[in-house]
């Protein structure tokens, strides 16, 4: 695990790296806009056909038994 | 019937959305993120014993997925070439601009990372979890999720803006 030796020195100067808060910010904004925009995307019909006969195998009885 | 009925699957439908998001974030496709949220479902049925009611389950499937992930997906590592487009292209909605930078430039950005500054991105930056949730998600320590996020987010400005910004 090299986590806590190079933290500061990653890029390729070995300089530490650092950006300022309106960086930050912006990389914020533009993660959770990436993230709503993967969030809006329909589920697929097999995911929700899956999770129907599980709705359905739970109506009967405890979860974790077999679909 | 019993008030608990269906709640354990109801519990997990309501969080689908943000765990295939994350999936696609990690695999990169689609398709396979499809798959991966199908097995970590899976997986969370059969262990459903395991899952303290009244405890998160979203921070429970995304750990579920995580390691699956680990473990098995990134065997059948996202190439190189499939960054540009394909992705994109299995989306229901078209990527789009998004101010100066592209949905796809961040994208792209994202695929460039090292896996554990990339999940710790998208888990911290992007899906909401907190610091500490997301060091039980990939069981390590807060101080590793933080450094992992610094680095992963001076990374991407790097990656998207140029220069890192100056302190």
């Amino acid at each position: 695990m090299t986590d806590d030796h190079n933290e500061v020195q990653d890029n390729a100067a070995g300089r530490p790296v650092a950006t300022d808060p309106r960086t930050d910010a912006l990389i914020g904004n533009k993660l959770r806009a990436y993230f709503d925009k993967l969030l809006e995307e329909p589920v697929p019909d097999r995911i929700l056909e899956l999770l129907e006969q599980l709705a359905a195998k739970e109506n009967q009885g405890k979860p974790g038994s077999e679909p | 019937m019993s008030t608990t009925s269906h709640d354990f699957t109801r519990s997990m439908m309501s969080a689908i959305p943000s765990l295939r998001a994350f999936a696609i974030s990690l695999t990169g496709h689609a398709d396979r993120a499809d798959d991966l949220v199908q097995d970590t479902i899976m997986r969370a049925w059969a262990h459903a014993g395991s899952f303290q009611a009244g405890t998160n389950m979203k921070a429970w499937l995304f750990t579920i997925l995580r390691n699956l992930f680990t473990s098995e997906y990134r065997k059948r590592r996202r190439e190189v070439e499939d960054v540009d487009g394909e992705y994109a292209n299995t989306l229901a909605s078209p990527a789009e601009q998004e101010g100066h930078v592209s949905f796809n430039d961040l994208r792209e950005a994202l695929a460039k990372l090292p896996d554990d500054q990339r999940e710790a991105v998208l888990l911290v930056g992007a899906s909401g979890f907190s610091y500490e949730e997301a060091a039980e998600i990939c069981g390590c320590a807060v101080g590793t999720i933080k450094s992992r996020v610094n680095r992963g987010r001076a990374r991407l400005s790097l990656l998207m803006f140029g220069e890192p910004a100056q302190p």
